[in-house]
């Protein structure tokens, strides 16, 4: 027996060692880098940063896809006729959003994730230690300015908002809402910061980094939007005079190439030889419309002769009935070298927000010498507009003309001059006046009761 | 030495025996070839029982370590001493010794062990138990069962078949996965509930090596390609599932949830069989929706314009603006979801080998088409072998199984179930005049345009599972388990620009190829020492082990873009564009020490400890080891004096309980770090990093703590046993994906909860031989289980996340919907009841009213019948519950959406989605009590009916009869009260013929 004891002892001691504690440990995964690491180095900091152009370009808010404000707001207000009876889409074409509707989560959900990796840039870029100043500087400011241009959009299509500005998720979990003036403030500050942060020089070719002016035209589209005349004006001349930079192009139908010298800022598609989703999304060759066309209303309402009205929009027929399809973007399918992307900001909005400054601090010929750029350049004659109120009308017009289906310009336009109900009850069956907010997705308030009260009229 | 060997071997086998023989046991300790004596004499004799001879007997000299088996004609011969003893064994029958003394030729019948239930040794795990002896709660279905069921999930062959165990089909794809509670549903976490799965000693990692964002998302439900859909349930002997604290303790932190002991078949020793089994079948969905007719829809669509005061018919309302054709009709359910399926499987096998060597040798094929529209099918080949060596002095024990399956699963891309019952019931022809996919002039989205979108998922599964013993003394025994597993996935999914309507002028430049490639490699180590002693009334036995596991995981997805032609679609080389969609690579590392003592005095009472100490690399530093145990109780009643003197028709009673902790740490890899990911898109040819996660670096186990007292019971002889067992686990410092709101950028963050999470149930079985006769036999098994599952406590419910989510004292697995009021008599819309009297119906305030979709029970209720060749089985299960019925997943009535007849009767006004109101009521309808229903049923789950042909003795035939999902009795307003779903098509009545041949 002694010795079967000895055995079983000496046994279960070694078995007993055996149980290491070292064997449990693992390295960090060689597909992932540790955060600490990331912002050490320009490069990888830059990729954090492009990854949030690559998802609004594909997915997020401003994308061309289906999923973005182009085709969303466009069916919303007046610009688009929806074909697809199944879709996520109609919904927003009958203006028929409730709390619950997926899209509007999307939207929202995913909006906050690119604010996350934004603020995560911003925390990561001042805490390191190795970056030289001029990247942090740059950095910074392209991280503010995407920040504000999305809680931008957030606020204009949700109104009071949460405006996030940290990565900590303790604190984000109960963030309420934001009055308009707190979102404002805090837009504001963002931008005045990206402003000394940035400068002329775009990052690569192309324009598809912001640099200072697209700052500048998120301002005076914001102030505009504010009505803080002075301040748009500012703003909007401070782009327009920089004419080695931005001029109009000569012809139509280079506005929306990717060397368009009237682009601001653009959302590269890539990698080499793909081209914009937009003109995936409207782009049609049979009829009927597989999915969206022009609405009838918008086609007609270009003045005769408007370049804009022939060289942006297609028709497409099979003889007896024909529709209307945007045709700003017109390379669909890959080409060898990729040749059109994804516009946020072009120069002409800075004319007409100029007009629209100066029209309303009634300095009317200032207004319509803008005006009459941006008409002489489309084969059209100057602007008859005498009055201010004339002249307020014919901007909103030219605005029309000048940016359907282009990221829901049509939309805000009407929402900020008062507009919604009177233009749009007589033509959206499903028109109502609390259609102006969309509602705060339900699951959001359900997790954040901070978040309520939900919008009126949902 | 051939003496050990049935002379009817074949050579191959006595080969193999050989090498096997030599290289093991002459490497490991000296020949053992040397046991003969002289003075012997030749025995010869016949082995029977009441029915015929019996092959395949031991025959053995007692003491001495020589022995043989009985030929297929029952006879063997062996030479032996007048003063030997012979032991004549065999499974199933009393053991029987002989003297040899003069005689020199024996007939002897073997009687069969009546008794046999109670000697029933379950698996355990790193040991085995005798039924009558456990302490624990175990659960097992054998060969017999699974045999039965034509299916291709494991998990599908044990539902209503163990009581406290809850499994439902999420699909009816092949392929496609089963939802599986042991005892209810510990964790918070959705995804933290499954079981530890171990296949012959070896765990196997059940994370899906497939993408479901990017390819099997719209097909299998979940998170695509099952680990458990890859086995072969034809090579399974036997599934044990271990249910208690005293049972799961010894698994430490994977055995929260239970432990699956899945045992393939060994080969038996006994004369070479070969035997082979084939059938076919057909299969068909289950149940159907009884779904508007042409008529029907189009007037309630004219009604829905109407209420919505539009008198002109949109341009997009094909359906009744005259677009379409009026009268056409179509049952869509038939057309896309109504195919006939074949199944088809042929199973060969071969085994044989001597006392000491045995082997065996398997292959299965299995093809399923689909009841899809068009050709989609799955197939699965499996070989299995499985070898198990003796030495001659019994002190080494070798064995070792291999499992090998490949699996191609090829699926259209999206589940056309939603289609089926959601099209208007004109909507045009699927083709045109010339067969080519009619889009009619750009009208509609051709559901099988989805067919364009083939699916296609290939699966290499390797298990090897093996186990060395030697006893190095009498009373000890030193065993290592080891095992080995090798996983690969290869899916991939395309979508070629003929999905898209060709009114959009998209070429093949548009078209893409996903690719993804995953594999799990992983190996395990467990030295085991168990030791035993018996000191006159008093049994103890010790054991004490350790476990080393790691297991590296990766996957790979690409998306191809850009083809010059569709039909270079498969070849990435041919796109222009390759994208990287993932790539990742994670290690697991496991470490623990274990142990068990177990002692039993006078065979009345036994105790039962076991315990672990573990680390796991999923948990940060310094919170990687923890421990848990258990200890477990029995008291066989039944061997008192008292007990056997004043109920003599008890023949076995036992009285057991068990407590103790375990531990869960299914929450994935690496999440307690902040690390960033590639994501795969390039941005002025910089390749984008994203943030992987919210992280938190301080969680820890979440702990369960088990507790459960059962009674076990024998009547007259063991010919009924009831056993009832009541259970009560705790589940604690819950470790959880807290939901976040997307203001912080995530929709979740793991971390630890002290939320406290109760199950506790009564589980009832019953099983008995009614009748017993030698032509008629009739014998019954019933399990039902009461589960209840509650949320006992939640620090600052109210100022969490989870306040809309859960409420203290209810389950975990409660909706809060609105409450529906009836009809409003003048806007005839809906009405909920506004519980905080706002005025307002609003999410946050009135979804107040709390559905539990808790089973109240569930259960089984099993027969089998013989009578002579002829042998009739089957299985009801029983469900009662409450579940989301199809109120839940249509959309409003009016809307160019098929619905179900019983609209016509009910709710609110038809609205054709121009009143907000309406569409507002509506969906709070969906999210109200009134979605939800009756979703009991009873089913006949299986039905087995067998004829064994009299053939001639050396073979053996049978004719048999199997369906699954015969027949379902249920008040369920939707597709399936199992699956419950809308958009996943519903579990396949399947029927099938086959043959049993066995030479």
């Amino acid at each position: 027996m002694k010795t079967k004891q000895f055995y079983f002892i000496l046994l279960t001691v070694l078995l007993g060692l055996v149980g290491c504690e070292d064997f449990v440990e693992v390295e960090v995964p060689d597909t992932q880098l540790s955060g600490a690491l990331v912002f050490e180095d320009v490069r990888t900091a830059e990729a954090v940063l492009v990854s949030v152009y690559t998802r609004m370009h594909n997915n997020v808010l401003v994308t061309g896809d289906v999923s973005g404000l182009s085709v969303l707001l466009g069916n919303y207000a007046d610009e688009l006729d929806c074909y697809s009876a199944s879709s996520q889409e109609l919904l927003f074409n009958q203006n028929d959003l409730i709390a619950a509707n997926p899209t509007v989560l999307a939207l929202w959900r995913n909006t906050y994730n690119l604010i996350y990796t934004a603020n995560t840039v911003l925390e990561g870029v001042e805490d390191s230690t190795q970056l030289a100043p001029t990247d942090r500087d740059r950095l910074i400011g392209e991280a503010l300015f995407i920040r504000a241009y999305l809680h931008f959009y957030l606020n204009q299509l949700f109104g009071a908002i949460p405006y996030v500005t940290t990565t900590d998720y303790r604190e984000n979990t109960t963030l309420g809402k934001q009055s308009n003036s707190a979102v404002f403030a805090l837009l504001e500050a963002d931008l005045q910061r990206a402003e000394q942060l940035l400068t002329d020089n775009y990052v690569g070719p192309h324009r598809v980094r912001p640099n200072r002016n697209a700052v500048l035209a998120l301002q005076a589209r914001f102030y505009l939007y504010n009505q803080q005349w002075e301040l748009a004006k500012e703003k909007a001349s401070n782009v327009i005079n920089n004419t080695t930079l931005y001029t109009l192009a000569a012809d139509l139908n280079n506005v929306f190439l990717r060397n368009s010298p009237s682009t601001i800022w653009q959302l590269m598609a890539a990698p080499e030889g793909k081209n914009t989703l937009d003109a995936k999304s409207f782009i049609f060759t049979a009829v009927p419309p597989p999915a969206r066309a022009l609405r009838e209303g918008l086609v007609s309402g270009f003045e005769p002769n408007d370049l804009r009205g022939i060289n942006w929009v297609k028709s497409v027929t099979n003889g007896s009935a024909t529709f209307h399809h945007a045709f700003k973007y017109k390379l669909n399918n890959d080409t060898s070298t990729s040749m059109e992307y994804s516009i946020q900001f072009r120069l002409e909005e800075m004319y007409l927000i100029r007009a629209e400054a100066n029209a309303e601090l009634n300095l009317l010929d200032l207004s319509r010498n803008d005006l009459n750029i941006i008409r002489n350049r489309v084969g059209l004659a100057n602007t008859t507009a005498l009055t201010k109120a004339e002249l307020q009308s014919s901007i909103l017009k030219e605005r029309q003309m000048e940016f359907f289906t282009e990221l829901g310009h049509r939309f805000f336009d009407l929402k900020r001059l008062g507009l919604l109900d009177s233009v749009l009850t007589s033509v959206k069956p499903g028109w109502n006046t609390t259609d102006a907010l969309f509602p705060i997705p339900e699951n959001e308030l359900l997790l954040n009761p901070n978040l309520t009260p939900q919008n009126a009229g949902y | 030495m051939n003496k050990f060997l049935n002379n009817q071997g074949s050579t191959l086998l006595k080969q193999l025996w050989l090498v096997g023989l030599l290289l093991i046991c002459g490497a490991l300790h000296g020949s053992p070839l040397t046991m003969w004596q002289q003075t012997q004499q030749p025995i010869t004799g016949t082995v029977r029982d009441a029915q015929g001879v019996l092959p395949g007997v031991t025959v053995l000299i007692k003491g001495k370590t020589s022995g043989t088996l009985t030929d297929e004609n029952g006879q063997f011969s062996i030479t032996a001493t007048a003063t030997d003893i012979l032991v004549f064994s065999y499974m199933g029958y009393k053991t029987m010794e002989v003297g040899v003394g003069n005689q020199t030729i024996f007939s002897i019948t073997l009687e069969e062990d009546t008794t046999q239930l109670k000697e029933v040794v379950l698996n355990a795990g790193y040991y085995s138990v005798k039924d009558k002896e456990r302490t624990g709660s175990i659960s097992r279905i054998t060969a017999k069962d699974i045999e039965t069921q034509p299916v291709t999930n494991v998990l599908a062959t044990m539902q209503g078949r163990m009581a406290g165990v809850s499994i439902t089909q999420t699909s009816g794809v092949p392929g496609a996965g089963f939802d599986i509670q042991i005892r209810g549903r510990n964790s918070l976490r959705a995804d933290g509930n499954s079981p530890l799965y171990i296949i012959d000693g070896m765990p196997l990692g059940t994370e899906s090596l497939g993408n479901s964002s990017f390819l099997s998302g719209s097909i299998l439900p979940g998170a695509g390609v099952n680990a458990l859909s890859t086995l072969n349930p034809a090579d399974i002997e036997s599934i044990e599932v271990l249910k208690d604290a005293d049972a799961t303790a010894i698994y430490g932190s994977r055995g929260a949830n239970g432990v699956v002991l899945i045992t393939t078949k060994k080969a038996k020793s006994g004369k070479t069989t070969l035997t082979a089994n084939v059938f076919s079948g057909v299969g068909q969905i289950a149940r159907r929706l009884n779904l508007m007719n042409t008529e029907q829809y189009l007037a309630m669509r004219r009604q829905a314009f109407e209420n919505d005061g539009i008198a002109t018919y949109p341009t997009f309302a094909h359906d009744i603006n005259g677009t379409w054709d009026q009268n056409r009709y179509t049952d869509w359910q038939k057309e896309l979801i109504g195919n006939t399926s074949q199944h088809r499987q042929v199973d060969v096998g071969i085994q044989g080998g001597s006392e000491f060597t045995k082997l065996l040798l398997k292959m299965t094929n299995y093809q399923e088409t689909s009841v899809f529209h068009g050709d989609f099918a799955y197939k699965k080949t499996a070989f299995q072998f499985s070898g198990n060596h003796r030495s001659a002095d019994q002190k080494l024990q070798l064995d070792l199984s291999v499992q090998y399956v490949l699996d191609k699963n090829n699926l259209p891309g999206t589940d056309l179930t939603l289609d089926a019952i959601n099209l208007a019931p004109n909507a045009p022809a699927l083709y045109d005049a010339d067969g080519n996919l009619n889009w009619e002039n750009s009208t509609w989205n051709n559901p099988i345009r989805q067919n364009f979108e083939q699916y296609v998922a290939k699966t290499n599964f390797l298990n090897v599972g093996g186990s060395l013993s030697y006893q190095l003394l009498p009373n000890l025994e030193f065993r290592t388990m080891a095992g080995f597993s090798d996983t690969r996935l290869a899916e991939s999914k395309i979508s070629p620009s003929t999905l898209y309507d060709p009114a959009f002028g998209l070429d093949s430049s548009f078209s893409f190829l996903v690719r993804n490639a995953g594999y799990q490699q992983s190996w395990s180590l467990e030295p085991q020492l168990h030791w035993s002693t018996t000191y006159q009334n008093h049994t103890l036995s010790l054991l004490t082990g350790a476990t080393f596991q790691e297991r590296n995981f990766g996957t790979y997805a690409l998306q191809a873009t850009g083809f010059s032609s569709n039909s270079l679609i498969y070849n990435p080389s041919a796109a222009n564009v390759i994208r990287i969609l993932n790539n990742s690579n994670s290690v697991y590392k496991y470490n623990a020490v274990f142990g068990r003592m177990n002692y039993t005095f006078n065979e009345r009472y036994i105790l039962n400890l076991t315990g672990r100490r573990d680390g796991s690399s999923r948990f940060g530093p310094g919170k990687q080891f923890a421990n848990f145990g258990a200890v477990g109780a029995a008291w066989l009643f039944s061997k008192e004096a008292l007990v056997e003197k004043h109920l003599p028709w008890l023949s076995f009673g036992k009285l057991r309980s068990s407590y103790g902790t375990t531990g869960n740490d299914q929450i994935g890899d690496y999440q307690y770090l902040d690390t960033f990911s590639s994501n795969g898109l390039p941005y002025q040819g910089i390749i984008g990093l994203q943030p992987t996660r919210l992280f938190n670096p301080d969680f820890s186990w979440e702990t369960n703590t088990k507790w459960e007292a059962a009674l076990d019971l024998g009547f007259l002889n063991d010919r009924i046993s009831v056993t009832a067992a009541y259970f009560k686990n705790k589940s604690g410092n819950q470790l959880v994906g807290i939901p976040l709101p997307g203001t912080t950028g995530f929709t979740s963050v793991q971390s630890n909860f002290p939320a406290e999470v109760e199950n506790s149930g009564l589980e009832l079985e019953w099983s008995s031989k009614n009748v017993n006769r030698a032509n008629f036999s009739w014998s019954t098994s019933f399990n039902l289980t009461f589960p209840k599952n509650e949320l006992v406590s939640f620090p600052d419910l109210e100022g969490s996340t989870f306040a809309n989510q859960y409420i203290l004292g209810e389950p975990l697995n409660i909706r809060m919907v609105y409450q529906y009021n009836g009809l409003d008599s003048e806007t005839g819309l809906y009405t909920f009841e506004d519980f905080n009297g706002d005025g307002l119906i609003r999410a946050n305030d009135d979804r107040k009213k709390v559905v539990d979709l808790t089973p109240e029970f569930f259960g089984g209720f099993q027969n089998t019948l013989t009578y002579h060749k002829w042998q009739l089985d089957f299985l009801f299960q029983f469900v009662k519950q409450t579940g989301p019925n199809f109120n839940n997943y249509k959309s409003m009535p009016g809307l160019s959406v098929n619905q179900s007849v019983d609209v016509l009767n009910e709710g609110q006004p038809f609205s054709a989605g121009f009143n907000t109101q309406a569409t507002n009521a509506y969906s709070f309808y969906r999210n109200s009590d009134a979605a939800f229903g009756d979703a009991s049923f009873i089913r006949l789950k299986n039905i087995a009916l067998s004829y064994t042909l009299p053939t001639a003795k050396k073979w053996h035939c049978k004719l048999y009869l199997q369906g699954q999902n015969v027949l379902t009795f249920t008040n369920y307003r939707g597709l399936d009260p199992e699956n419950y779903s809308g958009i996943r098509i519903p579990p396949l009545r399947v029927l099938t013929l086959g043959t049993q041949l066995t030479f």
